[in-house]
């Protein structure tokens, strides 16, 4: 490998993106349209309305409690048994719920849930202004962490892992193609460059293009939704280049034989159009049946955002998430080796 | 470097490539000595860009060998080239690149590379080095692509149909400077499908047809053995449906009239005695009050030589294809 040839054709690949402007503001302005819509078409009513459960009570204080919160505005009160609490509260309908214990109150939160903490102190301070702040009622306290309950931070990872998925095959495999087609491959055929230069060139110009994409969709989430990643920001990192390690050699590999990019394009977009809605990008995979999710836990999109998720909505470490890093891994050697068999430069 | 010296710089024999059924070349040997300019000529499809690739060593002859420099492709392919420049037809460089850039680009290629500012302005590129390709008109395009094929200094330059597609003043630069790096050490290669290029820039034309070598020798050679002599013609004065007559009548009086070949309102020979049977045409056709509307007497040319050995005008095959 000469490191000169290898840094000028990087140059080379980084400049056919950061100049052709449609390429550039696809990339980078995709993922963030996608979060607009979706983000706002689907995030609850922007005033502060809170609903909160409270335990159907035959006490006194129970209510005392129920109609005080129930004539709270800002506050709307479900009352029911324990079992549709918790249930609500674990599909996230709602941030908290309170039961009486005693002379006291005890305060079920879910400590991930967006609304959580502004519902706790929106109910803090109702309970302050009727009791006094003197002789204020006991509360326990009981904090659960439970999945994230905003679309949108189910949707940003899944964003983050379509973006390095559709740049891969339209970037990479596509430029493969189209240089094929135009003769560059073989022009480069007959000069001393040797084929593993130009092959680690695509990967490191990938590489530099991941930066901005994953730049965007974490400054574009935290700046217009308040996106945050629950665990480890260098898990989440780690696996995002993961993922774009086997999404370059899925592109390469698409792109090792064809010539015609009009028939290229096609290929790839069933493969995007199929992959995505298999792999839960904009829904959650629960709702498919049994076979599809089968099917789809296959597939590496899938591992990537499910990985993603763990990391960014429910905190999980990256030792929990080595099954689809095995998934990952597999594709790409797979198609890593599949690709170094099929290549062809003209 | 470990090269072997050899008188040749290029020495292919019997190169044969099939594609299925179809036998694209078949048996033929070049050859390029120093400072030596070798014009592949024939129509589309005749073959040479097949054999241009096997020389380049893009493509593996069925059959036949090829020595660069002394050097085979099997077991010296990178050494090889090292030594060679290549410019091949219809390729696309990076569009967002400038001129600059892209010969950076090849320069990092090769061990050793040309001074970027001399061959700039060696190729007349100087004042565009800032440009991107997508900006370059045909003929820049195209000089950019020769000057990528010198960034390495190359012994022997492979230049495949060089002035395709260009306007009659772009090709005319294009010329000039291959005309310019022309150098005693240095031997080009190269294709065309147009005769003016082949006479104005090589010192040897190999004349290729249906995937065979008809000819190989200089234009002035060529023309010594095919067509020696001069080229002269006439028109008739006569209406479509009398000239078929009178052309028949003038044969029959001119047996030499049959080594001709017909033309819309005549005839046009080749012949060492051109002015002799100009004189008897002359003679005959007053005898018979057949009115000659035009004369013309020309030397010969490749064109020429071209039509005698395939049977068609260069400029015919093409309108085929």
């Amino acid at each position: 490998m000469k490191l000169t040839s290898v840094i000028e054709l990087t140059k080379c690949r980084w400049r056919e993106f950061r100049r052709e402007p449609s390429a550039f503001l696809f990339v980078l302005a995709m993922p963030l349209f996608w979060m607009l819509i979706l983000g706002f078409a689907f995030s609850e009513d922007a005033f502060e309305h809170y609903k909160i459960g409270m335990l159907a009570g035959k006490t006194e204080l129970s209510h005392q409690m129920e109609s005080l919160l129930a004539h709270q505005k800002g506050l709307e009160l479900v009352v029911g048994d324990e079992e549709s609490l918790v249930s609500l509260l674990h599909r996230n309908e709602i941030p908290l719920f309170l039961k009486t214990e005693g002379h006291g109150l005890s305060l079920t939160l879910n400590g991930t849930h967006p609304d959580g903490e502004k519902a706790r102190r929106l109910v803090d301070e109702t309970l302050q202004t009727f009791f006094g702040h003197v002789e204020t009622i006991p509360m326990r306290v009981e904090r659960l962490h439970l999945p994230h309950a905003r679309y949108i931070d189910f949707l940003i990872p899944g964003l983050l892992a379509l973006s390095l998925f559709s740049t891969s095959l339209f970037g990479t495999g596509m430029v493969l193609v189209s240089s094929r087609r135009e003769n560059l491959l073989k022009r480069f055929a007959a000069t001393p460059m040797g084929s593993l230069d130009y092959i680690v060139s695509h990967i490191l110009g990938r590489y530099l293009i991941f930066v901005l994409e994953f730049l965007v969709v974490l400054l574009g989430g935290s700046l217009l939704f308040s996106f945050r990643v629950e665990g480890s920001f260098l898990s989440y990192l780690l696996v995002s280049i993961f993922g774009v390690a086997t999404f370059t050699s899925l592109g390469i590999l698409c792109g090792s034989r064809a010539r015609n990019t009009g028939a290229y394009n096609g290929l790839v977009n069933l493969l995007l159009l199929s992959t995505m809605m298999l792999s839960g990008i904009w829904f959650p995979r629960h709702h498919f049946p049994l076979w599809m999710q089968r099917l789809s836990e296959g597939l590496p999109l899938t591992a990537l955002v499910d990985a993603l998720r763990a990391i960014a909505i429910e905190g999980a470490g990256l030792t929990s998430q080595i099954p689809q890093l095995i998934i990952l891994a597999t594709y790409t050697v797979v198609c890593t080796v599949s690709a170094k068999i099929l290549f062809r430069w003209y | 470097m470990n090269t072997r010296e050899s008188t040749f710089l290029l020495q292919a024999e019997n190169l044969v490539k099939r594609y299925s059924t179809t036998l694209a070349v078949d048996h033929v040997s070049l050859y390029v000595r120093p400072g030596e300019c070798v014009a592949l000529l024939g129509p589309n499809g005749a073959g040479k860009t097949s054999t241009c690739e096997m020389l380049e060593g893009l493509l593996t002859p069925d059959e036949g060998t090829i020595s660069i420099c002394g050097l085979g492709y099997a077991r010296n392919r990178r050494e090889i080239l090292e030594l060679i420049g290549v410019q091949l037809q219809e390729t696309q460089l990076y569009k967002k690149a400038t001129v600059r850039e892209t010969l950076q680009l090849f320069a990092s290629f090769y061990r050793s590379s040309e001074d970027l500012n001399g061959l700039l302005s060696a190729t007349h590129l100087n004042n565009l080095e800032n440009r991107r390709l997508e900006a370059l008109s045909g003929g820049q395009k195209q000089a950019l692509y020769i000057a990528c094929s010198l960034i390495n200094r190359p012994r022997l330059l492979f230049l495949d149909e060089p002035s395709a597609g260009l306007d009659p003043e772009a090709r005319r630069r294009i010329w000039a400077l291959i005309g310019q790096v022309k150098q005693s050490e240095r031997g080009i290669f190269l294709t065309t499908h147009y005769l003016e290029e082949a006479e104005k820039l090589a010192d040897r034309v190999a004349i290729m047809f249906e995937g065979r070598l008809a000819a190989q020798d200089s234009p002035a050679g060529l023309i010594r053995t095919y067509c020696p002599g001069a080229v002269w013609g006439f028109s008739l004065d006569a209406s479509a449906e009398t000239l078929s007559a009178q052309r028949d009548y003038l044969k029959l009086h001119l047996p030499w009239l049959h080594h001709g070949v017909e033309t819309q309102g005549g005839c046009e020979l080749n012949s060492l005695e051109a002015s002799k049977q100009i004189q008897e045409l002359t003679v005959v056709a007053r005898q018979k009050s057949i009115g000659v509307h035009s004369l013309y007497l020309r030397q010969s040319t490749l064109e020429d030589v071209f039509l005698k050995l395939t049977g068609r005008r260069l400029d015919e095959t093409h309108q085929r294809h």
